[in-house]
């Protein structure tokens, strides 16, 4: 197991499509248009500014069974993104790249977690893999 | 959290990574992945609170990993405190 995760191929890697546009957020119309083209992220209503939906990863081997909702809060001149249920964040210089660095945490974190058998987890390991596949979907070829 | 106190974090439980790109560090112990934590990229500090929680342990304990008063070994007593990692088993044999 020592060399299991530095033994991993980098095809992880190049499943990243840094260049994919996103496509239809899956409610009503985003308050920042500008901003959900970018990251399919979008506040739900402008009293939840706090919160944020976002319906796309950075990867076209994966997509979401449903919005995953983050929590977004400053962090001395960054924007943290998180998610309190597996206790993961993404950090950038505005929401944008905060929303970004976190969709790219989640894909290297649900494929690496894929790649690892439950018995060498820890049991909260296993409860954030279980998470992940509950809403991630592995997209056929 | 300051840039150079995560890697002396990363030396100290000697956290894995698959490539200098990823995201993520992973603390292994006895042949399991107990624990993972987002890494530093670039200059920007780290929310020191929310790498806490990922790698499992309260203020005191996360200041005494950085400091040096807490040890890989005492991390991992830690974790299995925290039954993350399975507990000694004490033998029974006479």
């Amino acid at each position: 197991m020592a060399t299991s995760i530095a033994s991993m191929t980098d095809s992880m890697a190049s499943m990243v499509d840094s260049k994919r546009t996103i496509q239809e957020p899956q409610a009503s119309a985003p308050l920042f248009p500008e901003l959900a083209e970018k990251t399919g992220a979008f506040p739900r209503s402008p009293l939840d500014a706090g919160r944020i939906l976002f319906a796309t990863l950075p990867t076209r081997r994966l997509r979401l069974s449903q919005p995953l909702e983050a929590i977004l809060e400053k962090h001395e001149d960054s924007v943290i993104a998180r998610l309190d249920e597996i206790e993961e964040f993404g950090i950038g210089e505005n929401v944008t790249a905060a929303i970004e660095d976190l969709g790219r945490t989640v894909v290297e974190l649900y494929l690496t977690l894929q790649a690892i058998r439950d018995e060498e987890l820890s049991s909260d390991l296993v409860r954030v893999k279980e998470n992940l596949a509950a809403r991630l979907i592995l997209q056929s070829w | 959290m300051k840039v150079h106190e995560f890697s002396r974090l990363e030396t100290k439980l000697e956290l894995r990574v698959r490539n200098s790109g990823d995201r993520l560090a992973w603390f292994e112990f006895e042949g399991r992945v107990i624990t993972r934590t987002k890494r530093s990229h670039g200059n920007k500090d780290l929310p020191a609170n929310l790498i806490r929680q990922q790698l499992k342990v309260n203020e005191a304990q996360f200041n005494g990993l950085i400091s040096c008063t807490v040890s890989k070994e005492d991390y991992v007593e830690i974790l299995r405190d925290r039954g993350l990692i399975p507990a000694i088993q004490k033998s029974t044999a006479p």
